[in-house]
């Protein structure tokens, strides 16, 4: 009887675990076939195209499918060398919103995080270039410090003075500042929410041993919200060579070439790669072959930084 | 340090911060007000005039001023007239193999619309849904796969990749899929990337009993996702619709390069704004961009709380 009961039970397990099983299998199975394809497959695709090399075929429709060996590779590199202001820009990009723009944003959070006045009114307000599109401060901007500089400044000075964009002297500042200026928004929110969450009892233990606003905020506030810190510090190297600088949205296909980034210079190829060379764009071989090149270049870094601050970052104790 | 001296090194620098924080938000309300100004002046008023700066002209007696602007807004009518022209420039041509392949959009105010829709209403949606079905699938079983997806997700999120657009756009050629819906809706199928990893905390944080006690009560699998599982996380799957909303609104670069002759709202604005060059004046351009500020600027009046209050690292808190 016993033996009868444990062989009813086990096969109602086993017919539940084949229940789970099907239904597990069919709430994954499309978004992971969906993975294969659209991120391994796409990855791996953008591997072999760097290895490709495609002409037509002659006298006849079809494509020749070659190995170029390097010679993509070889183009990736002519690219980076002629587009030298390509990497430094790229860089200054990085400084200036990642460590610059994050402890400005750092300074902000403390301010509303202590509830000081307007703290609600200045939250919002950071938060609203992520709302209202960046196509929108885009043409704002671009307007104000184009032909409304202008004609201010003309008007006063009585001769012709060109735009803060348009001139070459301090258009690379006016665009690091717009960088500036709109990127607060979710770090601020999302360092807010990190700070609430620091123990009460230790900002009152602190001041209690003498300590002011400016010593919480670099030996409390600070080593509390630091893996948040780490978090966006790696976001923000990860997206060295994606960054576009707002480039493409200030400027459409058409920046100025000693403003180019690597992020804008891909996403603006791209939109126009053909797997053979139209003479005026890249072909989409040689830009796989650069995007490998820049993703050899930030995966070590990237991995690097994050185990260098996690490291050597302010500790709690 | 006495008393007194920390209580003036608090105020000095919380003043400080003060100070930067409210010339910032006098930058951006001075740049958005600017903007709605100087979408309602004319053409002549701001460039003839040099009225770059002041209140629309409304005196009748001067040639060049602003009345028609200001009360018929006929730089917003304009930009509308402009829309089936701009529209029509978006044609898009590329090689499948080796036979060229021409799309061309609907060029009508309605067929931008109803890219906006399906745009930002469907993607969005795929993209909350699918993370959340994943998550609870792989949180609330104990299979190994379970522990190789959430691996996967972390993975593909920290994982550094440049560049990998054209490859993208390749395999989505030959899938015959480049620049329609379709193609468009199984790319945002995706379930990797930072949502995943805020439902699946959620739940597995979920107790077991709701759904042990519908199982017992006779419900099958689908039935407790549906009925016991989903209605207890809309809270947070509205949440997470409402902020991807707000990024598929603003987003016109991926419809530029994915969908390039289905164009929303943000990315006709974004064309004709930026990249047509018929329109030269900028009240207009101006006015181009405030079609798209409004509507999300009413919506963010609706939903400040839940938008912003949601916000916290990782993404969300419930």
């Amino acid at each position: 009887m016993d033996e009868s009961n444990n062989k009813i039970g086990t096969r109602r397990v086993n017919y539940r675990r084949k229940k789970q099983i099907v239904f597990f299998t069919s709430l994954v199975v499309l978004p992971l076939f969906q993975f294969c394809i659209f991120y391994i497959y796409v990855n791996i695709n953008s591997f072999i195209l760097a290895f490709q090399e495609y002409s037509w075929k002659e006298g006849v429709l079809g494509l020749n499918v070659e190995f170029a060996r390097f010679k993509n590779f070889s183009e990736a590199f002519g690219i980076m060398k002629a587009g030298g202001n390509m990497l430094l820009n790229s860089f200054w990009m990085f400084i200036l919103s990642t460590v610059f723009g994050l402890t400005l944003a750092l300074f902000f959070s403390y301010y509303i995080y202590k509830k000081n006045p307007c703290s609600g009114l200045f939250r919002v307000i950071l938060f609203m270039p992520q709302i209202v599109s960046s196509v929108v401060f885009a043409v704002l901007y671009n307007a104000l410090t184009s032909g409304v500089y202008s004609t201010i400044m003309t008007e006063i000075k009585g001769e012709y003075v060109l735009g803060l964009i348009d001139n070459p002297d301090t258009q690379f500042g006016t665009l690091l500042f717009y960088n500036l200026w709109i990127g607060f928004g979710v770090n601020v929110l999302m360092f807010c929410g990190s700070m609430s969450g620091i123990d009460e009892s230790l900002v009152e233990s602190a001041h209690l041993d003498g300590a002011n606003l400016i010593q919480e905020f670099f030996h409390v506030t600070i080593p509390m919200i630091w893996p948040t810190f780490v978090s966006f510090f790696i976001v923000g190297v990860t997206g060295i060579f994606t960054n576009q600088m707002h480039l493409h949205t200030l400027f459409g296909d058409g920046a100025p070439s000693n403003l180019m980034t690597f992020g804008y210079y891909l996403y603006k190829e791209a939109g126009h790669a053909e797997l053979i060379s139209t003479g005026v764009h890249q072909n989409i071989s040689v830009l796989s072959a650069l995007g490998l090149i820049l993703t050899a270049i930030v995966m070590p870094l990237t991995l690097g930084l994050r185990w260098a601050l996690n490291k050597y970052g302010p500790s709690v104790d | 340090m006495t008393k007194k001296d920390k209580s003036v090194v608090n105020k000095i620098f919380m003043t400080v911060i003060g100070i930067v924080l409210a010339v910032y938000t006098l930058t951006i309300i001075f740049v958005l007000l600017w903007g709605l100004l100087t979408s309602l002046k004319s053409v002549l008023d701001y460039g003839y005039g040099k009225n770059v700066m002041g209140l629309p002209n409304l005196d009748a007696s001067v040639g060049w001023n602003s009345r028609k602007a200001f009360f018929e807004w006929f730089n917003y009518a304009e930009i509308f007239r402009y829309f089936p022209e701009v529209l029509k420039t978006m044609k898009k041509s590329f090689y499948v193999g080796d036979t060229l392949v021409t799309h061309r959009p609907n060029a009508s105010v309605i067929g931008v619309f109803s890219n906006t829709f399906l745009y930002v209403v469907i993607g969005p949606l795929l993209q909350t849904i699918v993370p959340a079905i994943v998550a609870y699938a792989t949180a609330k079983h104990d299979f190994k796969i379970c522990k190789v997806i959430y691996g996967i997700a972390l993975f593909s999120m920290i994982m550094p990749i440049v560049g990998n657009y054209t490859a993208t756009i390749d395999l989505m050629r030959n899938l015959g899929i480049y620049d329609t819906w379709i193609g468009y809706f199984i790319q945002k199928f995706y379930f990797g990337g930072m949502y995943y990893l805020v439902f699946h905390a959620f739940y597995k944080s979920l107790p077991n009993s709701y759904s042990e006690a519908a199982e017992i009560d006779g419900a099958s699998y689908y039935n407790i996702l549906i009925r016991i599982i989903l209605p207890l996380s809309i809270k947070m799957l509205s949440s997470v619709w409402l902020i991807q909303f707000v990024h598929f609104w603003n987003d016109y670069q991926t419809p530029r390069l994915y969908l390039p002759t289905h164009p929303t709202l943000a990315y006709a604005i974004w064309t004709l704004t930026t990249n047509y060059s018929r329109i030269a004046d900028m009240p207009t351009k101006v006015a181009g961009a405030m079609v798209l500020a409004m509507p999300i600027l009413i919506f963010f009046i609706f939903f400040k709380d839940k938008l912003m209050g949601n916000v916290s690292m990782g993404g969300l808190k419930e």
